[in-house]
C-alpha cells in the first residue's frame, strides 16, 4: 500500500540513482570511450588506430558522427550537462568556441608524452593537431576546359558557370582566400566580397559540407570545387584518374585538433587521454596520413610517397595563418553579406 | 472506479509522455529566443531584440515570405495532380487502383533525403531532363533547372504529392455513387457532375491534403538544402544556418518561434475557411 513515506523513499532514492551510478562509474577503468568525428570515410582513418589501441589497452573506442565541425561543437554544447563523447575532432576555429565555452579538458602534458614531440604551433591547451589537412581545388580534366594552377584562374571567364564556391567550409576561408589575392584579408574582408562579385558569372552553386562538394564534382554539375580538402579526393587521385587537386599559393593547410571533451569522469577521461598519446605516435601518424592524404603533425612521422606528387614540396612554404578570433566574431556578419551578395541570381 | 482510472491512465500514458516532451522543447525553445547573448552565448534575462532584429530586418523576414510564397503555389500545383491522381485512383479499377497506391505507399518506405537525391538525378545538368532534350537537339546547353526556384518547387511537388492523394482519394470513396447517378438521371453532363456533385463532395479530402502539404512545405529544409543550391534557401534552412553554422541560437530560436506562430494562424485560418467551404458537405 503506498503512503507518503513510501512515496518519499521512492523519491529519494531514484535522485540518489545518477550520483551512485557516476561514483561507481568514475572508479571503474574505461571499458569503451567515444569519438565525436567525420562520417564514413574519416571513420577509416581511425580504425587501425583504434584497433591496435583497443589491442594493447583493452578500451574500445566508438565513433560518433558530425557532419561538420559546427555539427560536432552544437552537439558538445548540446550534452554540456552530459556529455555523451569523450574526444573531438574539429578545426581550430570551432575548437577555439568549444574552448571560451569551457566544454573542452586542459591537456596534461604528464599523461600525453607524445606531446612534447609536437611543434609547439600545433599545440594548444585544449587541442593538438593530429594532422595538417592540404586545403586547394578540386577538378575534372574532362570537364574542366583548361587545368587550373592558380586560386586566380577560378576567375577566368572560360570556367563561366562551372564552379562550386563555399563559405561554411573552413569558416569563412574561401571568402579570406579571395580577399587575399584582391589585397585583403580577413581584417579587410571587404576586398574578399569586392572579389567574390567579379567571381559571380562562374559560380554554378553554393556548397555547405564536404560530402556535397564531392557529389558536385561526381555527378558533373561543376567543373571545379573552388575549397576542399585533400583527404576528400585522395581515393580518387592516381595517374589515370580524371581527377586532381592544386594546392596553389598562398597556402592553407588545416591543422585538424583532437580535444577532451570535459565531464566524463576520470577513468573516461585517462582513456582518452591515452588515445591521444596513440594518435600521435610516429607510426600511427603515418598510417593515418597514408589512408587520409594528410601531412603528419608530427615531424618524426614519415610522409606518404603519393601526398607528396601532390603537394607543391614538404615542408609546405608560405602557409597562411588566419586569425580564428577575428574569423568567428565577424562570421555571422559575413554570413547573411554573403547570402545576399552571393546567393542571388 | 479506481481500476478504470487506472487503465485510462496507463493507455494515455504513452501519448501523454510524447506530449509533455514536446512540450518542454518548445518551452526550451521559446525561453531561449528570449534570452540575451550573441553566437555561442545563451544568457540569462529577458530581452525582445532577437524578434526585433528579425522582424525589422526585410532581409530576414524576407525568408519567411519567400517561404510563404514558394509553398503556396507549390501547395496548390501539388493540389491540382494530386487531384487528378486520386480521381483516376477512384475511377479505375481495382487492380490498377492497387498499382499506383502501392507505387505512393513505397515513397513512404523511402527516406526523404533519398526522394530528394532522387530528384537530384532527374533535374541535374547529366540528369533526365538535360540527356532527354539534348538528345533530342531541343537545347544545345544543358538547361539550369537544379539550383534554382524551379529545382526547389519540382522536388516540392515530388516528394508532397503522396500526401495529398490520399486525403483526397478517401474523401471520393466516400461519395456515393448513386449521388452521381441522380445527377445524370436529371441531365447532367459528366463535367457538370464532376464541377457540381463529385468536387464539392471531395472538398473535406481537398483541404486536409492542402493544410499538411503546406506545413510540410513551408518548413522544409532537405528539399530548399539539396536542391537550392543555396539559392533558394527557405526558413528552415535560415534557422539553421543561424544555430548551427553562426551559432546564434537564441536568434533561430526567436525565428522559429515566428516561424512557429504563424504557422499555427495558417492553419487556423484554411481551416476556418474550409469548414465554410464544406460545411454542405459536413450537413449530410
Amino acid at each position: 500500500m503506498w503512503n507518503r513515506r513510501r512515496v518519499l523513499a521512492l523519491a529519494g532514492s531514484t535522485c540518489a540513482l545518477p550520483f551512485i551510478s557516476r561514483a561507481g562509474h568514475a572508479q571503474a577503468p574505461a571499458k569503451a570511450i567515444r569519438l565525436l568525428t567525420w562520417g564514413g570515410y574519416w571513420q577509416d582513418i581511425f580504425r587501425p588506430v583504434a584497433e591496435a589501441f583497443e589491442k594493447e589497452t583493452g578500451t574500445k573506442v566508438e565513433f560518433v558522427v558530425q557532419s561538420g565541425a559546427a555539427d560536432g561543437l552544437n552537439k558538445i554544447t548540446a550534452q554540456r550537462a552530459n556529455p555523451q563523447v569523450d574526444l573531438w575532432t574539429s578545426i581550430r576555429s570551432t575548437v577555439q568556441v568549444a574552448t571560451k565555452s569551457g566544454l573542452l579538458a586542459t591537456l596534461d602534458k604528464d599523461k600525453i608524452p607524445h606531446l612534447a614531440e609536437m611543434p609547439k604551433e600545433f599545440v594548444k591547451d585544449t587541442g593538438v593537431s593530429i594532422w595538417l589537412s592540404p586545403r586547394g581545388m578540386f577538378y575534372r580534366t574532362d570537364l574542366a576546359p583548361f587545368e587550373p594552377k592558380t586560386w586566380n584562374d577560378l576567375w577566368d571567364p572560360r570556367l563561366k558557370d562551372k564552379v562550386g564556391v563555399t563559405l561554411a567550409l573552413d569558416r569563412g576561408s574561401f571568402l579570406i582566400v579571395a580577399a587575399l589575392l584582391n589585397g585583403g584579408s580577413e581584417h579587410k574582408i571587404e576586398a574578399g566580397f569586392e572579389n567574390i562579385q567579379k567571381l559571380k558569372p562562374n559560380i554554378h552553386t553554393v556548397y555547405s559540407t564536404d560530402p556535397e562538394s564531392i557529389k558536385l564534382l561526381e555527378t558533373g554539375e561543376v567543373a571545379v570545387v573552388a575549397w576542399g580538402a585533400l583527404p576528400n579526393v585522395y581515393r580518387h587521385l592516381g595517374p589515370d584518374s580524371k581527377y586532381r587537386f592544386v594546392m596553389p599559393a598562398p597556402h592553407f593547410l588545416a591543422d585538424i585538433p583532437v580535444s577532451i571533451v570535459k565531464g566524463r569522469g576520470d577513468a573516461q577521461q585517462a582513456a582518452a587521454e591515452k588515445f591521444v598519446d596513440y594518435m600521435l605516435r610516429p607510426q600511427y601518424q603515418t598510417v593515418m596520413a597514408s589512408i587520409a592524404g594528410t601531412v603528419p603533425a608530427n615531424p618524426k612521422a614519415a610522409v606518404p610517397e603519393k601526398l607528396r606528387s601532390i603537394v607543391p614540396s614538404l615542408p609546405i612554404p608560405d602557409v597562411y595563418s588566419v586569425d580564428w578570433d577575428k574569423v568567428n566574431a565577424q562570421y555571422p556578419e559575413w554570413e547573411d553579406r554573403w547570402v545576399r551578395a552571393v546567393q542571388v541570381r | 472506479m479506481k481500476r478504470k482510472w487506472l487503465e485510462l491512465s496507463a493507455l494515455l500514458l504513452p501519448g501523454a509522455t510524447i506530449i509533455a516532451i514536446f512540450i518542454t522543447m518548445m518551452v526550451a525553445m521559446v525561453r531561449y529566443s528570449f534570452a540575451p547573448g550573441g553566437p555561442s552565448a545563451i544568457g540569462d534575462g529577458f530581452t525582445f531584440e532577437h524578434y526585433g532584429r528579425f522582424l525589422g530586418n526585410p532581409f530576414y523576414w524576407g525568408y519567411l515570405a519567400d517561404s510563404l510564397r514558394i509553398s503556396l503555389y507549390c501547395t496548390l500545383l501539388t493540389a491540382v495532380i494530386g487531384y487528378i491522381i486520386a480521381y483516376a485512383m477512384y475511377r479505375s479499377g481495382p487492380l490498377v487502383r492497387l498499382i499506383v497506391g502501392a507505387v505512393l505507399i513505397i515513397q513512404f518506405f523511402t527516406a526523404y533525403v533519398i526522394r530528394t537525391y532522387a530528384v537530384m538525378l532527374i533535374i541535374g545538368k547529366t540528369g533526365l531532363i538535360n540527356t532527354l532534350l539534348l538528345s533530342f537537339h531541343l537545347v544545345d546547353q544543358p538547361v539550369r533547372i537544379l539550383f534554382t526556384e524551379v529545382g526547389v518547387a519540382i522536388g516540392l511537388v515530388m516528394v508532397s504529392v503522396p500526401f495529398m492523394v490520399f486525403p483526397i482519394l478517401a474523401s471520393l470513396q466516400r461519395i456515393s455513387r448513386n449521388v452521381e447517378m441522380a445527377a445524370a438521371s436529371l441531365g447532367a453532363t459528366p463535367m457538370r457532375i464532376f464541377w457540381t456533385v463529385i468536387f464539392p463532395l471531395s472538398l473535406p479530402g481537398v483541404a486536409a491534403g492542402i493544410v499538411i502539404v503546406y506545413l510540410f512545405e513551408l518548413t522544409s529544409y532537405i528539399v530548399p538544402g539539396l536542391l537550392g543550391g543555396g539559392y533558394s534557401d527557405m526558413i528552415a534552412n535560415f534557422i539553421y544556418n543561424k544555430a548551427m553554422r553562426s551559432f546564434e541560437y537564441s536568434f533561430a530560436a526567436a525565428a522559429a518561434v515566428v516561424t512557429l506562430l504563424l504557422s499555427a494562424l495558417i492553419v487556423f485560418t484554411l481551416n476556418s475557411l474550409f469548414d465554410r467551404l464544406t460545411r454542405y458537405e459536413r450537413a449530410r
